[in-house]
């Protein structure tokens, strides 16, 4: 991956504007720019490489479809990670369950067992934990603890209010609770 | 003897574990590239936009068809007309017969 110096890159907005007239060159380096913090979020969603590359190509696609929908008055990075989390969502309402799921009804799981194949075996065993919740809830949980990203920050990507965020995230962790005393995990948060 | 399973860490250790990891480095430039041009070569393949000429066109259209409607309409009203007209005079013929014949 070849570096701009500093000193030398163009504005998001030139960027844009320029991506917009079909020049994929300044979108390519708008992607270079961004993809690690992009990458960054939807790995919280899916630390499987397959499907994180296919989430991120999916936010950067949307993205050049929608390039004429930022608002220059707000930073490019923050219109690009609602994208990500919105494509992130969608990953979980399709994958109600991740497929990577071992936690057996008894009690009992295969975790540890996976995790010592992992190269993210924390990520992975979250994940699987909060795949048991329904995916707005999955959702703004994994946003809120794994990528602790402020509950206002989240209600402006989900497209909710604070207040319904508040909501929705104390009906979450009530719901967390119960399926890690289930699992046999400590609950104390 | 069995070795007992491996304790469970807290969630909070479990996720301050998971945010030490960090998403591997992608870089999804080349296939973002292949989409998007696989993307407009799609679309310059698909049926061009309809242009002003086909607005207009389709406007005359609608014109015409409106138009035609009219003067359906008005020949139906004239038509009607003719035939109250034709059946009034026959009816007044037939009326005047009747008298005729009364009269007889």
């Amino acid at each position: 991956m070849s570096d701009i110096p500093p000193d030398e890159t163009p504005s998001d907005l030139a960027l844009v504007q320029a991506s917009q007239g079909g020049d994929l060159e300044a979108f390519n380096q708008l992607v270079m720019i961004h993809q690690s913090a992009i990458s960054s979020v939807l790995f919280r969603f899916s630390s499987q490489t397959a499907d994180l590359e296919d989430l991120v190509q999916e936010t950067f696609i949307r993205a050049w479809r929608g390039l004429g929908t930022w608002r220059p008055d707000k930073p490019f990075a923050h219109w690009l990670k609602r994208i990500a989390v919105r494509v992130g969502l969608e990953f979980f309402r399709k994958h109600k369950r991740s497929p990577m799921s071992c936690l057996a009804s008894d009690g009992h799981d295969r975790l540890t067992a996976l995790s010592v194949e992992s190269l993210t075996p924390a990520s992975d065993e979250a994940a699987q934990i909060l795949s048991h919740l329904p995916p707005d809830q999955r959702s703004l949980l994994t946003l809120l603890q794994l990528e602790e990203m402020p509950l206002a920050e989240i209600a402006g990507h989900l497209g909710i209010s604070l207040a319904n965020a508040k909501i929705k995230a104390f009906r979450a962790r009530r719901t967390l609770r119960k399926i890690l005393t289930s699992h046999g995990y400590s609950t104390t948060f | 003897m069995d070795t007992p399973p491996p304790s469970k860490p807290s969630w909070p250790d479990l996720l301050r574990q998971a945010r030490t990891e960090s998403a591997p480095d992608l870089d999804v430039r080349a296939a973002l590239r292949q989409q998007i041009r696989s993307e407009s070569m799609t679309q310059s393949l698909a049926p061009a936009p309809s242009g002003l000429l086909d607005e207009v066109l389709a406007l005359a259209c609608g014109l015409r068809g409106i138009s035609t409607f009219a003067a359906l309409t008005l020949w139906v009203i004239g038509f009607g007309w003719v035939i109250s007209d034709a059946v009034g005079e026959i009816s007044l013929v037939l009326q005047l017969q009747n008298h005729l014949l009364a009269g007889l």
